[in-house]
């Protein structure tokens, strides 16, 4: 248009300016282009690093074991990222369908894992109030032998009875155990167990394992023989 | 029958003289203190048999499975040693010597198996018969049935019962040839003398004790009373037989031991053993 | 003369019969043995419940023992045994056995109400092997040896050693638990041979 307009408004004479500047113009034109070519040339080798970039995380990530669920989120948003470059390789999207794999598969295991330790974590706690709360039936029979009247014998097993959710709880007693074969004495019942220690004046067997009810009182008792 | 009969006192005249000599003194010696008799004493017929065979420690304990004290000889003959009555003279040296050294020859050590058979108990009991105190001796031996096992009475003898059916042999009483043509009618006389019963059944008959003892005792005439002693035959250790009864007595020569020990060939066994049956008498 | 041998063939042959039926023994069924473990397990449970007889035995013969505790523990006493067990008494100089049920026994030693009674025992004991009887279940015997003193209200004073021969009965049993299966042994007492050894 420009070049139009000055060659219609311009004379003869001034064609060789007009060449001139057409020259210029073609030097300047022919300049702009290789500008373009470098420009593009720039967001290609962008993209093969960022493509790069992502296929050394990817392959980090494809075979990674984590121990913790930040380090696994923290992968989870760098997939994330990876995904929304929508990258055209293919070495990069096999990585990607691996890597979803393992992360997904690496949450499970997490996932369960710290659930078994927060399990294994609260049944140590319980187990220690079990272990406090053996001693203390455990205490409970061994004084009604300890006691050596009648009397304080029997108050001693109504004392330690109210532990209990019925007097007639089963008692049983393990002789042997071969970690195949276990065997127990004929079951007794809570009241009978108590009034022999008191007939006999013996000394409680172990206490083994015990049950109790919604309000804690012994449901069933095993005991085990020292 | 006369034969047997001799045999029985060749073999009483034999087990006699090989018991002659003095008794030789005996003890565990091991222990001290004043339970150490009742360690020394063997408890139970089962400890006879585990003492005899070196089954069990000087506590009694059951040497562990596969120990090499089990049954090892020069313990066992340590055991063997206090095994008698050392208060029976018939029990010479030399006879217990020759008995220790056979059953405790390393090429064939004999044992006592509990379950092999061979040997026998004879149980004197007392009953009541028609309100009268008679001694019945009863024989039992143990028998496998069913689950596990049982002592069974296999024989019994008293001088009682077996005397109710002692005969004089001498006044034959029978039913003539020609009793069928009237109708056995003199079997009336026959039942009329019970005493002399025996003479109507066939000859060769013999009676069956055991099955008469049960009778008396279902009929209530024969009512239990007590036992009063029980000893041991054994006749499995092959060569000899031997009795073991209980020795009740403050001293460490107590509890069942071998009270009677005498060599006995294979072929004079069934002799022996009818004579201790009392089916000789 | 052909009688007489066919006689004396039919007495040998009579006799050696006789001799199979002395000395035959059926083919034992054979179980694997229990192991030495197991056994010994169930042998401290059946000797803790001769332990627990011997301390009813004291407590029911005590006269400070009140007349309803004594038969409370005379019951608990009793299912410690076999229906029908018998105790049989033996003293020393006489062969012959006396018997008792174990109740009658338990119930004298009641009304004989000594001041104090007193039941060491001799640290010796023992256990035959379980033997299978035909119905399966297992019996045994432990022997024991007891020192009873016995004080009478005007000071007299009772002792004796005896030896106790205890029939063991014992049976492996099942029953639901919770909704669990337990396997148990029911260990029972039966006869009771008791020999006096030595008058204290």
């Amino acid at each position: 248009m420009v070049l139009n307009r000055m060659t219609n408004s311009m004379n003869k004479t001034s064609i060789f300016t007009a060449l001139f500047l057409s020259m210029i113009m073609a030097i300047s034109f022919t300049g702009c282009k290789s500008q373009k070519k470098i420009a593009a040339e720039k967001a290609q080798q962008e993209l093969l690093a960022k493509t790069n970039k992502a296929i050394q995380d990817l392959e980090a990530m494809a075979n990674k074991e984590y121990s913790s669920l930040d380090e696994l989120a923290q992968d989870e948003a760098r997939l994330n990222e990876i995904k929304s470059y929508n990258l055209e390789d293919a070495t990069a999207n096999d990585l990607i369908t691996k890597v979803e794999a393992n992360l997904a598969s690496q949450r499970t295991a997490l996932e369960e894992k710290l659930a078994a330790e927060q399990k294994a974590k609260e049944e140590a706690a319980k187990a220690q109030a079990q272990e406090a709360q053996k001693r203390d039936i455990y205490y409970l029979m061994d004084n009604i032998q300890g006691s050596g009247d009648t009397q304080d014998s029997n108050l001693m097993i109504t004392e330690a009875l109210a532990l209990f959710s019925s007097p007639d709880v089963p008692v049983l007693i393990e002789i042997y155990n071969d970690g195949d074969i276990v065997d127990y004495d004929r079951p007794t019942t809570a009241v009978k167990y108590l009034n022999k220690l008191k007939d006999v004046q013996r000394n409680p067997d172990k206490i083994k394992e015990f049950k109790t009810d919604a309000n804690g009182k012994i449901t069933e008792l095993i005991l085990t023989k020292k | 029958m006369i034969q047997k009969i001799h045999k029985v006192i060749i073999l009483l005249v034999l087990s006699v003289f090989l018991f002659e000599g003095n008794c030789y003194a005996q003890g565990i010696g091991h222990y001290k203190g004043d339970e150490s008799k009742l360690y020394a004493e063997t408890k139970q017929f089962t400890q006879f048999v585990k003492r005899f065979n070196n089954e069990e420690d000087m506590n009694g304990q059951p040497y562990p499975t596969g120990s090499y004290k089990f049954r090892e000889l020069s313990m066992r003959k340590k055991y063997l040693e206090v095994l008698f009555d050392s208060e029976n003279a018939s029990l010479t040296k030399k006879l217990k010597k020759d008995f220790i050294d056979d059953v405790t020859n390393s090429k064939a050590p004999k044992f006592i198996e509990k379950r092999q058979g061979g040997y026998f108990a004879q149980v004197e009991t007392r009953y009541l018969y028609k309100g009268k105190n008679i001694n019945v001796t009863l024989y039992l031996r143990l028998q496998a049935d069913s689950l596990g096992y049982k002592w069974a009475i296999f024989d019994v003898y008293s001088d009682v019962l077996q005397g109710i059916h002692k005969n004089d042999t001498s006044k034959k009483n029978f039913l003539h040839p020609m009793s069928h043509e009237i109708d056995f009618m003199n079997l009336h006389r026959a039942f009329r003398d019970p005493n002399e019963i025996e003479d109507y059944g066939v000859n060769g008959y013999k009676m069956d004790y055991l099955s008469v003892l049960f009778y008396l005792a279902k009929s209530g005439d024969l009512t239990f009373v007590t036992v009063n002693k029980v000893k041991f035959h054994i006749f499995q250790i092959s060569g000899w037989y031997f009795s073991v009864e209980k020795f009740e007595r403050d001293s460490y020569n107590s509890g069942w031991m071998i009270s009677q020990l005498m060599p006995l060939k294979n072929e004079d066994m069934e002799v022996w053993t009818q004579h201790i049956l009392q089916k000789d008498k | 003369m052909t009688n007489m041998k066919s006689i004396k063939t039919l007495s040998i042959l009579f006799l050696c019969l006789l001799g199979l039926q002395v000395f035959g023994q059926d083919t034992p069924k054979e179980e694997p043995p229990m192991p030495p473990a197991r056994k010994a397990a169930i042998d401290s449970l059946a000797l803790e419940k001769v332990h627990d007889l011997s301390k009813y035995i004291s407590k029911i013969g005590d006269k400070e023992t009140s007349f309803s505790e004594a038969s409370r523990v005379i019951e608990r006493a009793l299912e410690l045994f076999v229906d029908d067990a018998q105790i049989g008494v033996s003293t020393l100089g006489k062969s012959q056995i006396r018997y008792f049920a174990i109740k009658k026994y338990l119930e004298r030693l009641n009304k004989l109400n000594y001041k104090s009674v007193n039941i060491e025992w001799f640290d010796i004991q023992y256990i035959s092997d379980l033997e299978k009887q035909p119905d399966g279940k297992y019996v045994g015997v432990i022997t024991i040896y007891q020192k009873f003193t016995g004080v009478t209200e005007d000071g007299m004073v009772y002792k004796d050693i005896t030896k106790k021969d205890i029939t063991i009965y014992v049976e492996r049993k099942t029953t639901q638990i919770g909704g669990r299966e337990i396997g148990f042994w029911d260990v029972l007492l039966g006869d009771i041979k008791v020999s006096e050894t030595k008058k204290g």
